[in-house]
């Protein structure tokens, strides 16, 4: 005992002075604007594949279109404007005169190195699928199959030409270019510093802030870009971007003044917090749904599946259970310019009793006790459990919810390995293909083993079609989908941000929840 | 004495071996993989992704270059953090952890003890059942209710101390106060109600009864034999807590943002961060080696009953 | 009296009855009032828990929307319901009035739903439900919801105790009393159990036993079971290596007695102060770990709760709705304590010092 107390308050005074010393070094009030963010894992442009790195990585770069700050299509970035030719084949961007924050001017060869990048199967990079869906040759590189760079469709003409070459006339393809596996990098920075590139005093960024200190697990913090070619329209001297992943710990902090902007709201907070006066909300290109593996008994029986659907009451549903601005909805795809969206079946008591009773359970009987799959989740469980009572009071049938950790569903989701599953997509582009080409006959995110051939060939001809024709197909194609109610939409989710918008300017809510820190200024 | 020493140290050895080896494999059997997500990735990334972390190779090659690259001190890429090593990870985090368990562990260790023996010396007072029921309460309400509900009253409401502390990296010490009571708190319990109860057994034991009965003054009593006597459970309890408490707590780390050890090792299980996750198993379980090794050598100097043959 | 025969005689030559360990800490027991007490609440709250079908208790798992969140109360469910949604109307209307004219559409949706409530008044019967503890996010009534937690926590304290006490004084006694290799070798498959990356073991066990069609909870006892008598064993061992060079079990050594009945006659009775407290230091963490492993799935399914998750469910809303935190987390720790005062009775009980002193 003697002997171990000296130990220990040594200890204890060595920790304190060690935490004392580290406070300091962190303790210059250099934030401007603070953001509550989850952790990012990563900062690399081609290896990010989550919203927290996304959210970082738009203060750093710019590809050649960029996020508008209302709407989240493309507005011109680096490239200040681009031509499609009539095929819709081949579209060629004007670049400006833009530096990269070491100086180096950026170039049409940034892109195309970048590119290659990407596409290399050494770097596999998760989101190499993007470029590989809609450029010539892309997926041939990736795949290994074609070593020989110069047949992917990109090319500089020359240090401010870029064009690329498309696999069909893709409308939506310029939007794209705002995605990070579309964005220039600096080969001469990576070609240095390899792997870690990304450090501070490494990175070399073209966006309006640089990486000045990133502490993983910690926080991200960025300065002004003087270098970037809109510098003068960029208000923030400095951003701190925080990685707490805690929900009510966020809340806690953005009330005490500490954090500027967080999103993401605990549902048990929510009768309160959407009367706040910051609290914004707004629908996203986002569905919640229902799935079902439609080989399983006895959800392998349409009438039992447009059964299930017809009686849950969405209404009520968001009203009650959600409440936190969610949309309800019988289509698939959230609403979208120029696309008429699909009405699936909507909620009718009568109706579904009379359907399960011709697929052979007249008010429940003989239909055997389900199962509901979810990851662990307070909103899930309580839609799970809305959902049980939902179909046992209008249906008569017995439901089981099994939660489970993330990974396992997935598992279990990708296996067909189940009845129900709750599932989510979030839109990768403004385009309602990136909701209905999940569905087609063996593709990766099809949990529910769903195989039409009428939906494939409306989807591959969709592919290769331009204007309203196009739009045509992909509504037949959600028809078809609703029709044999291979899913349940549910709902279409909800932007939830607390931001002071009388404090700062150009900050909107947006459809994909894009919110480029280049426009944010304090008003 | 010196000869058992040497024994228990080397049959480290195995252990570890057999720790490693075994979470190696186990953890490849868990459903879902590095590379699974919400978006299920197309197949030839997934065979880049498989290529690039080695895992196109047969698992007993895998393994063999695992063991060597961990001989070597090398823990590997880590799959998630993307431009991370494990190394680099466990070497950022850990530090933070280790302060924030000290503290914690120092708190637990001196409140616990201080109670145990005051409660012991009044037993069946009303200071010894208002120590022990604040320890009851210590042991039964999880952390994930203490950390907010200290933060929400002494935080929030009292504006005593700060939210959180490392992330805005203003607060100092004043930060590390919240964490650490949450953390050490069920220690804290656990060890004033360990130590509470083998004082009582100690004091009736013969060799008190004994020395009690040469005229020894109480306080002799007490420091020289009763305290000793008593601490060898807290002592065998020490050893796994202390891996654990250093090895930080995932909600204290996630309710006070503390860039610890412990949120990257739920973390990583969740992500099937395979490097990751082995990295943290070797930690965790070095730490754990040592203190039940360092456990037992203290056994002898605080129980001259134990004799090492 | 020849029934008396075998009856012993004491050294006064009268005969007393024979005292065996176990009657005597009975005996002394039940002097122990605080120990007692700790009794009472404890076969109080098992029969509760137990015989809860046959209480009168709302359904558990019944939700009514209408009725969520609603507080401790004994009015009728719809009285509560429309004084908690005039309150609501009341502060939206000052917030419309001080110019926040967006609120109008929460207004008018709390006043539709006032008007329901308000129309079922007398027709439904369900709006003349007393929830005496409050209701849960659904409107489930939380006494019910809590009674029947109850009964998933206490098995699993239960259990884990009983498995953790089991195995973990058997392999700390063997190790501990024959030391040496074999004691190197459990000791060492001791720490090999703490080092293994315990989450993915539950992760990969559900997964395996579910397709056996296991059901969790079964999988969620093996799970405890599995890492729970970890600690007692290290602490079995550490008391008898200390014990078991000391005169009483030389003397009994000596008298020829087996290793079994050294140890279970002579060392685990003198080491069963420091287990039994450590058993009521272990209940706790397994009510709280299952609340852990509900996160992987193992446990009870939802629409079912037990203690340990209606905490966890509360603690986010306790600012707002705090009774949902502090009904389930008052009970459980009133069953801890009362299983702590009990532990501490038993432990002064059975103290082999006290033996005969009644």
């Amino acid at each position: 005992m003697k002997r171990i107390l000296p130990v220990l308050l040594a200890l204890m005074a060595t920790a304190a002075l060690l935490f004392v010393s580290c406070g300091q070094g962190l303790s210059a009030d250099h934030a401007e604007f603070v953001m509550s963010n989850g952790a990012e894992p990563t900062i690399d442009p081609s290896l990010l594949n989550d919203v927290p790195s996304t959210n970082v990585d738009l203060g750093l770069f710019e590809g050649l279109m960029q996020y508008d700050p209302k709407t989240n299509l493309g507005v011109p970035g680096i490239a200040e404007s681009y031509t499609v030719s009539p095929d819709g084949l081949t579209v060629t961007f004007k670049l400006r005169n833009a530096e990269w924050s070491d100086g180096h001017p950026v170039t049409a060869g940034d892109f195309v190195y970048a590119m290659k990048r990407i596409l290399d199967p050494a770097t596999a990079s998760d989101y190499a699928y993007m470029p590989a869906m809609v450029i010539k040759g892309a997926d041939a590189f990736n795949s290994g199959k074609d070593t020989n760079f110069d047949d992917v469709g990109i090319k500089a003409i020359d240090d401010h030409t870029l064009q690329y070459t498309l696999l069909g006339p893709t409308p939506y393809f310029v939007n794209m270019t705002t995605h990070n596996s579309f964005w220039p990098l600096p080969k001469w920075a990576i070609d240095k510093n390899g792997n870690n590139w990304t450090k501070p005093g490494n990175i070399v960024t073209d966006g309006p802030y640089i990486l000045k200190e990133w502490k993983p697990q910690q926080y991200v913090f960025m300065v002004k870009n003087n270098k970037y070619w809109d510098a003068k329209n960029v208000h923030l001297r400095s951003i701190k971007i925080l990685s707490s992943d805690n929900q009510d710990t966020n809340y806690n902090m953005y009330t005490s003044g500490s954090v500027d902007w967080m999103f993401g709201i605990s549902n048990a907070k929510i009768d309160q917090i959407k009367l706040r006066p910051d609290y914004q909300t707004s629908a996203q290109v986002a569905t919640y749904y229902y799935e079902f593996s439609v080989d399983r008994k006895p959800v392998n029986n349409v009438l039992v599946r447009r059964a299930l659907a017809a009686a849950i009451d969405k209404q009520t549903l968001v009203d009650k259970v959600t409440k936190s601005g969610q949309i309800p909805t019988n289509s698939m795809v959230p609403p979208m310019a120029g696309y008429t969206q699909q009405q699936g079946q909507g909620y009718d008591v009568a109706l579904a009793k009379k359907l399960l009773a011709q697929a052979g359970y007249p008010n429940g009987r003989g239909f055997p006790t389900i199962t509901i799959v979810y990851n662990t989740n307070d909103t899930h469980k309580a839609i799970a459990e809305y959902i049980q009572e939902q179909w046992k009071t209008n249906l008569n049938i017995n439901v089981v919810l099994r939660n489970m950790e993330f990974k396992t569903l997935i598992d279990l989701r990708t296996k067909h390995d189940f009845q129900v599953a709750r599932a989510g997509w979030v839109g990768d582009y403004l385009d309602p293909n990136t909701f209905l080409d999940l569905f087609t006959t063996g593709a990766g995110n099809n949990d529910c083993a769903y195989s039409n051939p009428q939906y494939d060939k409306d989807i591959t001809q969709a592919a290769l079609t331009q204007g309203d024709a196009r739009m045509k197909l992909l509504e037949q194609a959600e028809d078809l989908l609703l029709k044999d109610q291979a899913v349940i939409p549910l709902y279409f989710y909800a932007n939830q941000d607390l931001i002071d918008t009388n404090k700062w300017g150009g900050w909107y809510s947006t459809p994909l929840g894009y919110h480029p820190f280049k426009y944010i200024y304090k008003k | 004495m010196t000869k058992f020493i040497i024994r228990r140290f080397l049959s480290l050895i195995p252990t570890m071996f057999v720790i490693v080896t075994l979470s190696f494999f186990l953890i490849r059997f868990a459903p879902g993989g590095p590379f699974s997500g919400e978006k299920v990735l197309p197949e030839q990334v997934i065979q880049n992704l498989m290529k690039k972390y080695h895992m196109d190779q047969p698992m007993y090659k895998q393994y063999l270059e695992y063991l060597g690259n961990v001989l070597r001190g090398d823990f590997g890429p880590s799959f998630r953090y993307k431009e991370s090593t494990v190394n680099e990870l466990i070497g950022e985090s850990f530090p933070t952890s280790i302060i924030l368990g000290s503290v914690a562990l120092a708190f637990a260790l001196v409140a616990g003890l201080g109670v145990g023996v005051g409660s012991a010396l009044k037993q069946n007072k009303w200071q010894d059942y208002t120590a022990m029921s604040f320890a009851v309460i210590g042991i039964s309400v999880p952390m994930f209710v203490v950390g907010p509900v200290l933060q929400l009253a002494f935080a929030m409401k009292l504006h005593w101390l700060p939210v959180t502390g490392w992330i805005t990296g203003r607060a100092g010490l004043a930060a590390l106060v919240l964490p650490a009571l949450t953390l050490g708190f069920p220690y804290f319990a656990y060890i004033a109600r360990l130590s509470r109860a083998s004082i009582l057994e100690v004091l009736r034991s013969d060799y008190v009864r004994t020395a009690r009965a040469k005229g020894l003054s109480e306080r002799v009593v007490i420091w020289r034999h009763v305290l000793k006597g008593a601490l060898l459970p807290v002592v065998s309890y020490i050893g796994p807590a202390f891996a654990g408490i250093i090895t930080g707590s995932l909600v204290v780390e996630q309710v006070f943002v503390v860039p610890g050890i412990g949120q990257i090792f739920v973390q990583s299980a969740l992500n099937r961060d395979y490097t990751l996750i082995m990295g943290e198993v070797i930690v965790y379980s070095l730490l754990l080696v040592a203190m039940n090794f360092l456990v037992d050598i203290v056994y002898g100097f605080l129980d001259p009953r134990i004799a090492y043959k | 009296m020849p029934s008396n025969n075998n009856q012993a005689i004491n050294e006064f030559n009268q005969q007393v009855k024979p005292v065996s360990l176990w009657a005597d800490a009975w005996k002394r027991l039940r002097k122990n009032r605080m120990a007692l007490l700790g009794l009472w609440i404890v076969v109080i709250m098992a029969a509760i828990t137990i015989a809860a079908p046959l209480l009168p208790l709302y359904d558990y798992t019944k939700l009514d929307l209408y009725h969520s969140n609603l507080p401790p109360s004994f009015r009728t469910a719809g009285e509560v319901a429309l004084s908690t949604m005039q309150a609501r109307m009341d502060k939206i209307q000052g917030m419309i009035d001080n110019g926040r004219k967006d609120l109008q559409p929460d207004l008018d949706k709390v006043k539709a739903d006032y008007a329901k409530v308000q129309a079922d008044m007398v027709t439904n019967p369900a709006e003349k439900r007393v929830y005496l503890l409050g209701t849960d996010y659904l409107g489930r009534d939380m006494l019910a919801r809590t009674i029947y937690g109850g009964r998933i926590s206490m098995m699993v304290g239960l259990i884990g105790t009983v498995t953790a006490v089991l195995l973990g004084i058997l392999i700390g006694a063997i190790a501990g009393y024959t030391g040496g290799r074999l004691d190197n070798l459990l000791m060492r498959f001791v720490d090999i159990m703490y080092g293994l990356p315990y989450m993915l073991i539950v992760i990969i066990m559900m997964s395996m036993f579910r397709k056996e069609g296991a059901s969790s909870i079964v999988i969620l006892f093996i799970a405890i079971a599995l890492v729970s008598w970890l600690d007692i064993a290290r602490v079995v061992r550490g008391q008898i290596i200390s014990l078991k060079n000391s005169e009483f079990v030389e003397a009994a050594r000596s008298m020829g007695a087996s290793s079994g009945r050294i140890i279970f006659r002579h060392l685990l009775p003198n080491t069963l102060g420091v287990i039994i407290i450590f058993t009521t230091l272990l209940l706790p963490s397994f009510i709280m770990s299952e609340s852990f492993l509900s996160f992987l799935g193992l446990g009870v399914s939802a629409p079912d709760a037990s203690w340990g998750t209606l905490v966890s469910e509360g603690v986010q809303a306790m600012e707002l709705y705090p009774w949902r935190l502090l009904v389930p987390a008052i009970v459980m720790t009133l069953f801890l304590f009362a299983m702590n005062f009990l532990g501490d009775g038993l432990r002064d009980a059975l103290d082999p010092q006290s033996k005969n002193r009644a």
